[in-house]
């Protein structure tokens, strides 16, 4: 049981709770109680800020405690400025980054006060920093030379801006600008649920629509005190396991075509496709888009579409197998991915890092395994990790992870329940109510947290996308790397550029 | 009674970009897709022929020159190494150093075209190439040398026509396939194919030959796709004729095998390209020095 | 022989005229006059020595003074009196253009005194037939060539510089001393008499080598070159690079031709001398960020190539290959010839750079061909020059050696004719690699891309005279070239006095010249291929629609200079390659932690042999002196105490001599 400085407020995943019972302390409390929990193995899964009225602006933390399956909440207020947490607790860095970008209150002392979204603060009436203009870390002296790749990029991916500091093929530091993605959807679902919201919400990152949907929908149904029935939350298990497992396909083909390993990286294409058109058979959307909603799924599996989904499965998990075997058995493959764009255990500890990311370095952390919701309540879903930390381990960590999802969402789908996929939602939200709702998306854990004002309807809405931690994973990985290496490093993150930049 | 080695030279001339085709195929074969036309390069060509251009703000005459030099070196090797048969249009004692330096001369313009544009990928992939090639030259020349030594012969035609004779001695059965590596590692690296570069990459920051043709377009990059075939002909060539050293009756048998032991090297390539990863961009280095090495190994083993 | 006496009266005639001159304007426009009117003088009685034949002349004809001058020209010392002749003038345009600036500062009459003297001094090294008399000139040569270093004295290291050449060139010439005490053992110092006794053959071979290496440029005895060849004014550069090196080239030539055969093991000596400076050479110009450092590094590169040859054709007249023997030293003289050509025009180009920004570090420079278009190209022509890229005149000797290479074992010459063919090809395919790498970094550093400083930015072109004298050495590579044929020809009889004249020879010299002209057509094909090409694309793009945009920035808002490749990071893969011979320390500050608050980065190359021999040689030196320093109290009683001891010690020996006769 950690022990705290101040009091906080103790809740598991997705429980509701009145806005009032946050603690809220002093600054100096707030801040040693955040340090010491990170120093004692808790994660900040957020650190935003509410605005109250005047100038004055509440700002929230959501400690995780993942061994005991508990979050731990702290709230202070803050005018201006404030001595910054980052020097002393890395964690809170992009968080601090992003409160100065949206309210204005300065961290005093911050290290590495940039912007992040280049946005339109939220109040006042301050412009937008022009995009991409920001003060970049310069190696000095005549003979180191900077090479900027972005934001429009090779491939057809999304963009973003990277910034290297090299010497000859050797990259010192790399510093990554984003916020090209960036559509304003947390300004856009205050006073909502509007119609448009759950829109808003499946493409918040279009290649994690059932993360971010499945968890909205689970904090429209805590405010509402509903939920689901289990064979709405069976179909929901299924299409995040499918989600999980296109996108880890999708990423070894990559991976593969940046080393250059052509059949691995052609077979996987086409896999994907398969998983992609598996969800497509749940809800007619490869993506998955309208399929979750509130209070269940808007599609039913009958036996024969399970039918066709374990047949289809059978013959994803044998070409899936032998495409992918043969690149790990492939030992020019391995030469390229081992040690290359390795992140200690020390560091991903220390920034933060979720998701597989986390766990190719040792670092058990799985939020179906620790803090469980819906289906994964019932049915059990295996954490592997691994502990290199290199490209290969982000690699091997996927490899495993196709495996355990094949093999739930088989044992989910023989074991699918009967009844009704969803329940009727009540009009209204629960007004005064705050909540935080933790879901394992495919690139890890994905943050909601809100709450209600007197008329049920959103006073604030913070959304936080895996990514939002692990862009600065990436950006330490390459420390001391070869710049040729960058591809492969930034495939095996693959992290999201618009779910980052919302 | 052999054909005036102008058609010859017509036929290598038309045929270059049918090998690009080839190895494309192969590689969609391996991936399990059916792949580009045969002729692919041929309507690539022929597109990039029709265009415009767009020229960047900072690059000088350097970067318009680098695609002429590409076509002119290539036409001149194809004009140095025979296809099938004894005589090429340029032929004397010691061409093989003209046909290496004159590969030199149009990476030069190729490296300072790239430099020219001012962008730190061009600038990398230069650096990159003038590495490679540093490695890979040694490696060739010496190579040829040992065939040299083999034969007698001291002339790219020469050395070619002497191997199709056969050789017969048990030094040459040694020689021949130890010559036949390396140079094939020296065509997989001055052809920029995998393990040395990946030709299908989009990745700017790991290529080698495509990021230095990045600014290149329209009838600029035409040009480069053709002297790049040739180039690809020319050591395909060599390589394909060492390999099957044997002459036959009439000349359009030997200009039918000549056809098919090129097409041969070339599915070969797209095996390589197939079944093996990209190196790491530092153990490149490592391949060329060991390619050098096996030269170095044929030659005294040749002298003896 | 009238007119080179002409010539040389000429020059010196204009060294005292400028001399006088002084500080007066008109010292800048009357050295170049007479630089070129000697020029013009030596090269017209080189080349009618070589229809007439040579010739001989004495002041003191046989007298008993010490020192007699005693010139003679044969074939070859008619072609390095050409080569020098051609250079120095040319040098001298541009000297007139390029020394315009300092009018004000400095006293330019004495610069080309100096200037003259040096042309003069070279000059009669390459004529002198007289021991003593070489001595004496080449004291000179070195001595003008001093103060032309020197020019800016007011810089400490170009001072430093300064004194590092001195003591090199007497080191050198202490080395020569003795050969010639040795050569003029017979009785007369005459290069006519000069006999060599047998058994001492090898002695002075080394001693030349020694002493003419250092002058030349041999490793390990180059050290000084990349001290001083930078911290002359362009002109000078360019002929201490391009002509001086050769006068020691010709020092070694001249004493090859005095101890009649040669052994195999000095062919081989020069053979691996060659490869080790090549390879040495061209490594630290890779390494380099000062742009003439790096080009005193390459002619270091270029001398081992030269010396690469002359051994192969040593080893081919010490194992009776005449075909091997002539490639070797015609490539030889080939290159020496190409070299000066190519390498003047290199230095002309870097000065042209210096004096328009100020600057010679290539970090600091960058899209210079758009502010000095002709500058820029003429400097991108003698680089592909020095790459030895056909169909310019680098290319030439290099394949007259690779051909020399070829013959020695294609011809089964041998093992030992086959083991130093092998030795030369592979080196020689590896300078040509690393110096592509070398010239594309100087090149494309400086001349392409985008500008990295302000002064970059507001370069202008220089003035006619300096651009003048550029175009005619671009012409003469091309030309050079493509008269590879013709050329061979030219300087057989300067080959013919090291390696004799057979039939043998001559079958090689005439296949030489027919594959020679069939690279002149392949360059000439070349030429027209790329012409067409280039017509063909223009009546193409005439219909079209022709844009300029940015280089492909990846769309970002901002691009700026620094985001272009650097000279350090270009040749860093390389360099670290090879980082067992070069030892560049790189010193890096590496960001740390996950906010860090600065990095840097900077690397720095010193010459190795500076570093692990000489100066530990210099400082034991020093060590040893300071120790005999102690000997010295400082009391004059001491001193007379010393002097006393010697004198008994010489009075002792001679009683000791007398008495043992």
């Amino acid at each position: 049981m950690p022990r705290f400085h101040a009091e906080t407020l103790d809740v598991y995943n997705g429980q509701t709770f009145p806005v009032s019972a946050c603690p809220n302390t002093d600054m100096a409390s707030f801040r040693a109680t955040l340090i010491g929990g990170v120093s004692q193995g808790l994660r900040i899964s957020a650190l935003f800020g509410a605005p109250l009225a005047g100038d004055t602006l509440r700002l929230y933390a959501v400690l995780t405690d993942d061994n005991a399956g508990r979050l731990h909440l702290i709230s202070t207020d803050v005018t201006g400025s404030y001595t910054a947490l980052t020097p002393s607790c890395a964690q809170a860095h992009m968080f601090e980054r992003e409160i100065f970008e949206q309210w204005g209150v300065r961290p005093e002392g911050h290290p590495w006060l940039k912007p992040v979204r280049f946005e339109t603060p939220f109040r006042g009436n301050g412009k937008a920093a022009p995009i991409g203009i920001t003060d970049f870390f310069h190696m000095k002296g005549d003979e180191a030379h900077e090479v900027a790749v972005g934001p429009v990029h090779a491939g057809v991916i999304e963009p973003g801006h990277f910034r290297f500091q090299c010497h000859g093929e050797t990259v010192y530091h790399l510093e990554i600008s984003l916020g090209y993605q960036h559509r304003g959807i947390e300004r856009k679902i205050p006073g909502g649920p509007h119609p448009l919201t759950p829109f808003q919400m499946e493409t918040l990152a279009g290649d994690t629509t059932i993360g971010h949907m499945g968890t909205y929908c689970r904090m429209i149904e805590h405010f509402s005190g509903i939920a689901s029935p289990a064979k709405g939350q069976a179909i929901r298990g299924i299409a995040a396991e499918l989600e999980r497992l296109a996108n880890h396909i999708g990423d070894l083909g990559a991976m593969a075509g940046d080393v250059g390993f052509l059949p691995t990286m052609s077979y996987c294409g086409r896999i994907r496709g398969d998983a992609l058109n598996m969800t497509a058979v749940l809800c007619g959307n490869r993506f998955g888009r309208g399929l979750v909603v509130p209070g269940g799924t808007a599609f039913d599996l009958d036996s024969r579409l399970i039918e066709i989904l374990l047949k289809r499965l059978d013959d994803l998990e044998k070409d899936a197998t032998s495409a992918i075997e043969l690149m790990f058995n492939t030992p020019s493959v391995l030469a390229r991915f081992e040690n290359t764009g390795r992140v200690s255990r020390e560091t991903a500890r220390e920034i933060g890092l979720v998701g597989p990311a986390a766990r190719s370095c040792g670092l058990t952390q799985d939020i179906r395994f620790q803090h469980p919701y819906g289906i994964y309540n019932y049915i059990m879903a295996q954490m592997y990790t691994w502990h290199t930390g290199d490209c290969f381990s982000r690699a091997y960590v996927r490899w495993l992870e196709i495996q355990e999802s094949m093999a739930f969402v088989r044992q989910v789908l023989h074991a699918m329940p009967s009844g009704e996929t969803r329940t009727a939602m009540r009009g209204q939200l629960a007004p005064d109510t705050m909540s935080v709702t933790l879901t394992e998306g495919w690139r890890g854990e994905i943050c909601h947290a809100a709450a209600t004002d007197a008329n049920g309807r959103f006073a604030f809405y913070k959304i936080v996308d895996p990514s939002f931690h692990n862009w600065f994973g990436l950006a330490q990985a390459l420390r001391d790397q070869q710049i040729s290496d960058f591809p492969l490093c930034n495939k095996s993150f693959n992290l999201s550029y618009c779910g980052h930049d919302l | 009674m052999n054909h005036p080695p102008y058609i010859h030279v017509a036929v290598s001339l038309a045929a270059a970009p049918f090998l690009f085709g080839v190895i494309n195929k192969v590689k969609a074969g391996f991936a399990g897709r059916k792949g580009p036309p045969l002729f692919q390069m041929y309507y690539d060509i022929v597109k990039l022929m029709r265009k415009g251009a767009v020229y960047s703000r900072t690059t000088t005459e350097m970067f318009r020159l680098s695609p002429l030099v590409s076509v002119a070196v290539g036409i001149l090797a194809v004009m140095t190494v025979p296809l099938g048969q004894t005589e090429s249009l340029i032929s004397f004692h010691g061409d093989i150093f003209l046909l290496a330096y004159l590969f030199g001369m149009a990476r030069f313009t190729t490296v300072l075209a790239a430099m020219d544009t001012g962008s730190a990928f061009e600038g990398m992939g230069a650096s990159r190439e003038v590495q490679f090639s540093m490695l890979a030259e040694p490696a060739f020349l010496v190579g040829l040398a040992a065939l040299s030594l083999l034969t007698g012969e001291s002339s790219v035609a020469g050395i070619l026509s002497a191997l199709r004779n056969g050789t017969g001695t048990a030094t040459g059965h040694v020689v021949i396939p130890i010559c036949v590596a390396s140079l094939f590692i020296v065509l997989l690296a001055e052809n920029s194919r995998i393990p040395v570069d990946d030709p299908n990459t989009h990745l700017e920051l790991t290529m080698i030959h495509e990021v230095m043709v990045l600014d290149h377009g329209g009838m600029d990059l035409g040009f480069i796709h053709y002297g790049s075939a040739l180039k690809l002909w020319v050591f395909a060539s060599i390589i394909a004729r060492i390999l099957v050293p044997v002459k036959m009756s009439s000349p359009m048998l030997d200009a039918a095998l000549a056809t098919a032991s090129l097409l041969a090297v070339t599915v070969a390539v797209g095996v390589v390209e197939s079944t093996m990863a990209r190196l790491r961009m530092l153990r490149v280095p490592q391949l060329l020095t060991g390619a050098t090495i096996l030269s170095l190994v044929a030659l005294i083993i040749a002298m003896r | 022989m009238i007119l080179f006496l002409a010539a040389l009266i000429v020059l010196l005639t204009g060294a005292f005229v400028t001399a006088c001159a002084g500080r007066r304007l008109w010292a800048n426009t009357a050295g170049p006059l007479f630089s070129v009117a000697g020029s013009v003088l030596t090269v017209v009685g080189s080349l009618m020595t070589y229809e007439d034949g040579p010739w001989e002349w004495a002041l003191n004809q046989g007298g008993s003074a010490i020192l007699s001058i005693h010139f003679s020209m044969d074939p070859l010392s008619a072609f390095f009196c050409t080569v020098t002749a051609v250079i120095t003038g040319i040098a001298a345009i541009y000297g007139g253009g390029y020394l315009k600036e300092y009018a004000d500062e400095k006293n330019l009459g004495m610069a080309w005194a100096f200037f003259l003297i040096l042309s003069a001094s070279m000059l009669a090294v390459e004529t002198a037939w007289d021991g003593i008399f070489f001595l004496v000139a080449w004291e000179i040569m070195s001595l003008s060539s001093f103060f032309l270093v020197i020019f800016e004295s007011e810089k400490p290291e170009v001072l430093k510089a300064g004194w590092v050449y001195l003591v090199a060139t007497h080191f050198a010439t202490a080395f020569l001393m003795v050969m010639f005490m040795i050569l003029g053992s017979a009785g007369s110092f005459s290069f006519g008499s000069a006999a060599v006794p047998p058994a001492l053959k090898s002695v002075v071979f080394i001693l030349a080598l020694v002493g003419f290496g250092t002058k030349a440029g041999f490793s390990p005895f180059h050290v000084w070159l990349p001290e001083a060849h930078p911290a002359a004014p362009s002109h000078v550069s360019a002929v201490m690079s391009a002509v001086m090196v050769k006068a020691g080239i010709y020092g070694i030539l001249r004493i090859l031709t005095f101890t009649g055969e040669p052994l195999l093991w000095w062919g081989w000596t020069l053979v691996i001398l060659g490869a080790v400076t090549g390879i040495g050479g061209v490594l630290f110009a890779l390494a380099q960020k000062d742009l003439k450092r790096l080009l005193a590094y390459s002619t270091v590169e270029n001398i081992g190539i030269i010396a690469l040859g002359l051994g192969l054709g040593i080893v081919g007249m010490a194992t009776t290959h005449p075909v091997m023997a002539v490639l070797g030293v015609s490539g030889c003289l080939m290159h020496v010839l190409n070299h000066a050509v190519f390498k003047s025009l290199l230095f002309f180009g870097a000065g042209s750079v210096l004096h328009a920004t100020g600057s010679k570090n290539m970090e600091n420079l960058g899209g210079l061909m758009k502010r000095m278009e002709k500058t820029g190209s003429f400097f991108m022509v003698g680089a592909a020059a020095i790459c030895a890229l056909p169909p310019l005149n680098g290319f030439i000797g290099e394949f007259l050696i690779y051909l020399g290479s070829f013959k020695a074992f294609t011809v089964h010459y041998g093992t030992q004719g086959s083991l130093c063919g092998i030795l030369t090809i592979s080196t020689l395919a590896l300078i040509g690699g690393l110096a592509a790498a070398c010239f594309t970094r100087a090149g494309g550093v400086v001349f392409l891309g985008e500008p990295r400083s302000s002064e970059a930015e507001k370069a202008h072109e220089s003035n006619a005279f300096m651009t003048g004298s550029m175009a005619i050495l671009t012409a003469l590579c091309l030309a050079l070239g493509l008269a590879g044929p013709f050329t061979i020809r030219l300087i057989q009889p300067a080959v013919q006095v090291l390696t004799g004249r057979s039939h043998a020879m001559d079958t090689v010299i005439f296949e030489g010249g027919d594959y020679l002209m069939r690279i002149s057509v392949a360059g000439l094909c070349f030429l027209i291929l790329v012409l067409a090409l280039r017509l063909i694309r223009n009546r193409f793009l005439s219909g079209r629609s022709v844009e300029e945009a940015g280089t492909w920035d990846c769309g970002y808002t901002a691009p700026d200079a620094r985001m272009q490749y650097t000279a350090s990071s270009f040749s860093d893969p390389v360099v670290t390659m090879f980082q067992a011979a070069v030892r560049s320390k790189k010193q890096v500050d590496r960001p740390v932690g996950l906010f860090p608050e600065s990095g840097a980065i900077q690397t720095r190359t010193d010459d190795v042999v500076l570093t692990r021999l000489i100066s530990p040689m210099f400082v034991l030196a020093a060590g040893v002196s300071d120790r005999l320093h102690r000997m010295k109290k400082g009391y004059n009683q001491i001193y007379i105490l010393y002097i006393v001891l010697a004198l008994f010690t010489l009075l002792f020996w001679t009683f000791y001599q007398e008495y043992t006769r």
